[in-house]
C-alpha cells in the first residue's frame, strides 16, 4: 500500500476545504497540506450555489442585525457565541475572496454591490450575478493553485478515517483511476465533504453529495447533530431539483399560485409588496416558503406539470436587462431545461431538499471530539445553523469556518508528534480489507440502484416538508432493512481501475448511516421547529424539553442512540418567530 | 491521478470528422491559392525587368484560357479566404463599446462585408473610367 | 408519460485491465421529453449494465464534470436531450483527444498541469490589507474579463481543437481563456510574469484559428477570442520589447 505523509489531511475540495487549505498555507508555511478529493475540486457542489454569501457592509445594517437574522431564521437553536464569532468574520472573507480575484457583481462607483436574501432584514448578501458559488470556487482552486505547501491528490475517494491512541491520524483513499489504496498518514484531518442531498429523492444536490465524511466521523463515534433540519429549498424545478437561487426573489421575483395570486400573503408573510421588502413575502425564510406550498397544494392551488405539482416563479415584470445582467445563470437554466424564456414566461417551481441544516458535531472552532479531526462546511455542525439555515449564510460559512478550520488543524498538528507508521497500518489494512470484501462479493442478490432508489424514496416520503410519528417510525423501519440489504449488494463489475459502481456502493454505505441519523433524530425530536414541523400532537415549538441539539451516536447494528446536548443562548432569548407585517410592526424587520 | 494503460486514439484523418474541421482545411487550402496569385505577380514584375518582348509574353499567357480559369479559381479563392478572415476578425479585436453595448460580432462581420463590396465596386468604376 | 419512447445508444467501451483497445456496445435506453444523454447513461448505469463509467455530478450545467463526445459533438450530457437525436442513435464517446482512462472517463490532468502554468491567481506587487476594504473596480472593467472568468473547466473546447489534438503541448482554449482572463483584470499586476508563455510555441502561437472551440463552449466563454487577443498582445510584447528599457507590455 503505498503511504503519503503529510502534517494536515483535508477531505474534501469544495469551497471549505480549498478555504481551510489556503489557510494552513498562509498561517503555517511550513506544513505540508495535502488535499483528498473524490472529484477535482473545481467540481465541487459549492459551484452550483447561486445566490451569494452574507456579509455586512452597507450603512443601515449591523452585525446586530446578521445576528438576530440568523438566530430568529435559526428558530433559536443556533449556538449564539458561534453565531457571533461567524457574523464578525463574514465581511472579512468576502473582501478576502475579493482579493483572491472574485468577480463581485459591482456599482458603477466600483463597489461590490449587496441584494436581499430570505429572512434577511436588510440587503446583505454579496454576489457574482447568480453564479456566486461558482466564482467563489474557481477563485479558491484557482489561488490554492499558488501554493507549493499545498499538494492535491484528485480523484482519490477517502473511504476511511485512521484513529490512533484515540486520536485522527489519518485516512485511508482509494485512487479513483486505478483502485489502489493509499494510506494518507497525517497529524490532523479536516473533513470538509459537503452535505447529504442524495439520500433523498428530489434534491438540488450534484451526484456526490453522499454524506461520505458524515458517514466516516459518525463511524468513529462523532456524533451527528441535528441531523433531522433537512431545508428544503422552496423554488428549484420539478422532477430534477434543479436548483433556481433566491435571488430572484431577492431582485423581485414573484410566486404565484394556479389562480395568479400571490399566495404567502395567506401564511403570515404579507403584506403584499411590489418591491423586495425584508423579511416578507417572497423573501421570507425557505421553511415557511416551502411550507406554504405544502398548504397550497392540500388546498389543490398548485400547478399541475408532467414531472409534478408546481408554483409559478414570475420574473417577467423585472425586465430582459435586469435578468441578463443579474440572473444570467437562471434565464440559462429556463431555456435548457424548461425551454422557456423566464423574461416572457414564469418559471414552475416546488420545494426539494437543498441542504442539511446539521452535520459533525464541532464545537466553534470546528474541533470535533476526537482529537485531531476538524469539520467545517456543510458536513459540519458549528452551531450557526440550528433548525433553519438562512439563505447566503453557507457560502459564507464555508469561508469563515474553513479559514478557521485550516487554522486550528495547523496548530493541533505542529504539537503533535509525527505518526507511527505501523500502528495506522493495521488500521488500515483492516478498512481496505472491508472495501474489497464488497468488490469481491459472489453470491450477492440485491441491486445497488434498487437499495438506492428504496431509501432515497422513503426519505422523502417520511422525512419531508411536514412530518407525522407514523411515517418517521416507517421510514425508520424500511431504512434498518435497507442496511441489511446493502450487504447482500452484487456489483456488476469486478475490476478494480475507475470502478464507480464500487465506489457508490462504499457512498450508499456512509448515506444509509446519515439516513438513518436524520430519520431517527426526526422521530425523535417531539415539537416543531424551523425545518422539522410535524402534523401530529408535536405541532408546537417546546422549547421546554426541545431547546436542545439532538445528538445521533453511531451503534454498530443498531439504530442511533439519540441523545441532547444544551443550546449556548448568550444574548437574544427564544422568543416567537415573525415576518411580514409582524416582523415590521415589533421592529423586527428594522433592527434587532 | 496516475492511470494505467490509458489508450490514445489516433489522430488520423480528423478533418474528416467534423464538418467545421472540413471548413477550416479548406480555409487554410485556399492560401495556396493566394499564395499562386502572388507567383503570377512575381513573374509579371521578372517579365517586365527583362524588356517589352517577355512582358508582351506574359500579358498573353495572361489572356489565354488556362489563365482565365486559373484566375477565377484563385478568384473565388480569395473571396472565400477573406470571408473566413471577417468572420473571425471579432475574435482578435477587443471588444468594442458603444454608449454602454458591446457591439455584437455580426454588426462587425456584417461592416466589413459592406465595406469590402463598396471598395470592389469603386475599384471596378475607376477600371472602367481609366 | 404518454410519449415513453426508445433510443438506441451505443457507447465506447474500454477496460484498461482487459482491453488492448476500445469498441463499441449498444443499448436501448427508454426517454421522454426531459431525459438528457447523462439520464440515459444513468439508466444504463443502474438497470442494464453497472460497470459503464462515466464522471457526472452537478446535472445542472455548472460543474464541467459530464463532457462526452456525441454524435461526434462535444457536448455536456446533462445539457444534451435524447429527443433531440430520435428517431436516430447516438453514439457517445469519450472527449476526444485525451486520453481515455475507462470508459467514457478520459485522463484531465495535462489540463490541470496547464491551468497551473499560467499562474491563475491575481498577482500584486503590494497586497492590500483587508482592513482597507476591496478594490475598485467599475462594471465595465468587470465585463472586460467576466466572460473568461466564466469557463468552466469542462474541456469541451480541447476536444474541438485539433491543434491540442495533434500536439498536446499547446497549452489550449480553456487554459489561455484563463489566462487572459487574470491579464484583462484590472486587480492584476501579473502580465509580465505570464507574456513568456502566451509568447512561447505552446502559448497562443500554437492556436491556428480553427475557432471550433468557441462554438462548443457551453458557457459562452468564446475562448478563439481570449486566445486571439492573446495574439495582439504577444506581438505588442514582441514590439514594445525594443521601445522601453525593460521591455514587455506591462513595465
Amino acid at each position: 500500500m503505498q503511504v503519503v505523509s503529510t502534517d494536515v489531511a483535508i477531505i474534501g475540495g469544495g469551497g471549505a476545504g480549498l478555504r481551510a487549505a489556503i489557510a494552513i498555507a498562509e498561517s503555517a508555511p511550513e506544513l505540508n497540506v495535502t488535499l483528498v478529493s473524490k472529484v477535482v475540486p473545481m467540481r465541487s457542489h459549492t459551484v452550483a450555489a447561486e445566490g451569494g454569501s452574507a456579509g455586512v457592509t452597507t450603512e443601515v445594517d449591523t452585525l446586530d442585525m446578521h445576528f438576530h437574522d440568523t438566530v430568529a431564521g435559526g428558530d433559536w437553536l443556533c449556538d449564539q457565541d458561534v453565531v457571533d464569532y461567524f457574523v464578525s468574520r463574514c465581511t472579512e472573507e468576502m473582501i478576502q475572496l475579493e482579493h483572491w480575484g472574485c468577480p463581485w457583481s459591482r456599482q458603477s462607483d466600483g463597489h461590490t454591490s449587496v441584494r436581499n436574501f430570505g429572512g434577511m432584514s436588510t440587503a446583505r448578501t454579496w454576489f457574482a450575478a447568480d453564479k456566486t458559488g461558482f466564482h467563489m470556487l474557481h477563485t479558491l482552486f484557482q489561488t490554492s493553485m499558488k501554493y507549493p505547501a499545498i499538494s492535491r491528490l484528485d480523484e482519490y475517494f477517502a473511504c476511511d478515517l485512521l484513529v490512533e491512541d484515540g486520536r485522527c491520524q489519518g485516512l485511508l483513499a482509494i485512487e479513483v483511476a486505478t483502485g489502489d489504496f493509499v494510506r494518507v498518514e497525517s497529524r490532523a484531518v479536516i473533513m470538509a465533504t459537503g452535505g447529504a442531498g442524495r439520500v433523498f429523492r428530489q434534491n438540488t444536490n450534484a451526484g456526490i453529495l453522499t454524506g461520505d465524511g458524515m458517514g466516516m466521523a459518525y463511524r468513529h463515534g462523532v456524533s451527528l447533530r441535528d441531523m433531522e433540519f433537512v431545508q428544503y429549498h422552496p423554488t428549484t424545478l420539478p422532477g430534477s431539483g434543479i436548483l433556481i437561487t433566491e435571488g430572484c426573489r431577492g431582485e423581485g421575483g414573484y410566486l404565484t399560485n394556479k389562480d395568479g395570486n400571490r399566495y404567502l400573503q395567506d401564511y403570515a408573510l404579507g403584506p403584499v409588496v411590489t418591491e423586495p421588502t425584508p423579511k416578507t413575502m417572497e423573501l421570507g425564510p425557505r421553511d415557511r416558503l416551502s411550507q406554504a406550498f405544502w398548504h397550497e397544494q392540500q388546498k389543490g392551488r398548485t400547478i399541475t406539470t408532467p414531472l409534478g405539482p408546481a408554483v409559478h416563479l414570475e420574473l417577467m415584470h423585472l425586465g430582459q436587462r435586469k435578468l441578463t445582467e443579474r440572473l444570467p445563470f437562471i434565464m440559462e437554466l429556463s431555456k435548457t431545461f424548461l425551454g422557456i424564456d423566464a423574461a416572457k414566461q414564469a418559471i414552475p417551481v416546488c420545494p426539494s431538499v437543498h441542504y442539511t441544516m446539521g452535520g459533525i458535531a464541532a464545537d466553534g472552532t470546528t474541533a470535533t471530539a476526537l482529537p485531531g479531526l476538524y469539520a467545517c462546511g456543510e458536513c459540519s455542525s458549528v452551531g450557526i445553523h440550528g433548525a433553519n439555515r438562512l439563505g447566503s449564510n453557507s457560502l459564507a460559512e464555508l469561508a469563515v469556518f474553513g479559514k478557521l478550520a485550516g487554522e486550528n488543524a495547523a496548530a493541533f498538528a505542529r504539537e503533535q508528534s509525527p505518526t507511527t507508521s505501523s500502528s495506522l497500518q493495521s488500521a488500515a489494512d483492516a478498512a481496505e480489507a472491508r472495501a474489497l470484501a464488497i468488490l469481491a462479493r459472489q453470491d450477492g442478490s440485491e441491486r445497488l440502484a434498487s437499495v438506492r432508489d428504496e431509501m432515497t424514496q422513503t426519505m422523502s416520503d417520511g422525512i419531508g416538508i411536514y412530518r407525522t410519528a407514523d411515517g418517521m417510525q416507517a421510514t425508520c423501519d424500511v431504512l434498518d432493512g435497507l442496511v441489511d440489504r446493502l450487504a447482500h449488494v452484487q456489483l456488476d463489475d469486478s475490476n478494480r481501475a475507475f470502478n464507480t459502481e464500487w465506489l457508490a456502493a462504499i457512498e450508499l454505505g456512509f448515506s444509509l448511516d446519515v439516513a438513518r441519523a436524520m430519520a431517527y433524530s426526526a422521530l425523535n425530536r417531539r415539537e416543531s421547529r424551523g425545518a422539522h414541523v410535524r402534523l401530529d400532537e408535536y405541532d408546537e415549538r417546546d422549547d421546554h424539553q426541545f431547546l436542545k441539539h439532538t445528538l445521533a451516536t453511531y451503534e454498530a447494528d443498531a439504530p442511533p442512540r439519540i441523545a441532547y446536548s444544551g443550546v449556548n443562548i448568550t444574548r437574544l432569548p427564544p422568543a416567537e418567530r415573525v415576518y411580514g407585517a409582524a416582523a415590521t410592526a415589533t421592529g423586527d424587520a428594522a433592527n434587532a | 491521478m496516475s492511470a494505467r494503460n490509458t489508450y490514445v486514439r489516433p489522430m488520423s484523418g480528423w478533418y474528416r470528422r467534423n464538418p467545421h474541421f472540413l471548413a477550416y482545411m479548406l480555409r487554410e487550402l485556399t492560401a495556396v491559392f493566394l499564395a499562386g496569385y502572388a507567383g503570377v505577380l512575381l513573374a509579371g514584375v521578372i517579365a517586365l525587368t527583362r524588356g517589352p518582348d517577355a512582358y508582351a509574353a506574359f500579358r498573353e499567357f495572361l489572356s489565354s484560357p488556362l489563365s482565365v480559369g486559373l484566375h477565377v479559381l484563385i478568384f473565388i479563392a480569395a473571396l472565400y479566404n477573406a470571408y473566413t478572415w471577417f468572420k473571425v476578425s471579432p475574435k482578435a479585436m477587443p471588444p468594442i463599446v458603444l454608449a454602454g453595448r458591446r457591439i455584437p460580432d455580426r454588426v462587425i462581420v456584417g461592416s466589413q462585408l459592406v465595406a469590402c463590396v463598396l471598395v470592389f465596386v469603386a475599384m471596378l468604376l475607376l477600371a472602367g473610367m481609366s | 408519460m404518454p410519449d415513453r419512447r426508445e433510443i438506441d445508444i451505443e457507447v465506447m467501451r474500454y477496460n484498461p485491465e482487459t482491453d488492448s483497445e476500445p469498441y463499441i456496445q449498444s443499448f436501448r435506453v427508454p426517454f421522454d421529453e426531459d431525459t438528457s444523454v447523462l439520464m440515459g447513461l444513468q439508466y444504463i448505469k443502474d438497470h442494464l449494465d453497472g460497470s459503464l463509467t462515466f464522471r457526472w455530478s452537478c446535472r445542472m450545467a455548472v460543474c464541467g464534470s459530464c463532457g462526452k463526445m456525441v454524435n461526434g459533438v462535444p457536448k455536456l450530457s446533462c445539457k444534451a436531450f435524447l429527443r433531440d437525436y430520435y428517431p436516430g442513435k447516438l453514439r457517445i464517446e469519450p472527449l476526444e483527444h485525451f486520453p481515455i482512462v475507462r470508459d467514457l472517463a478520459v485522463d484531465q490532468t495535462d489540463f490541470l498541469e496547464k491551468l497551473e502554468a499560467v499562474k491563475p491567481w491575481i498577482i500584486r506587487k503590494d497586497e492590500k490589507p483587508l482592513s482597507e476594504g476591496t478594490y475598485l473596480q467599475t462594471p465595465e472593467e468587470v465585463s472586460s474579463y467576466l466572460q473568461f472568468s466564466s469557463c468552466i473547466n469542462c474541456l469541451l473546447c480541447y476536444s474541438a481543437c485539433p491543434q491540442y489534438g495533434l500536439d498536446n503541448s499547446f497549452t489550449g482554449p480553456a487554459a489561455l481563456s484563463l489566462l487572459h482572463r487574470y491579464n484583462a483584470d484590472s486587480r492584476d499586476e501579473g502580465k509580465s510574469e505570464r507574456m513568456p508563455l502566451v509568447n512561447s510555441e505552446e502559448g497562443v502561437w500554437g492556436c491556428t484559428l480553427v475557432g471550433y472551440c468557441s462554438e462548443v463552449c457551453p458557457k459562452q466563454v468564446d475562448p478563439a477570442a481570449a486566445v486571439n487577443r492573446g495574439k495582439v498582445n504577444s506581438t505588442m510584447d514582441y514590439f514594445l520589447r525594443f521601445l522601453t528599457p525593460r521591455g514587455g507590455v506591462d513595465s
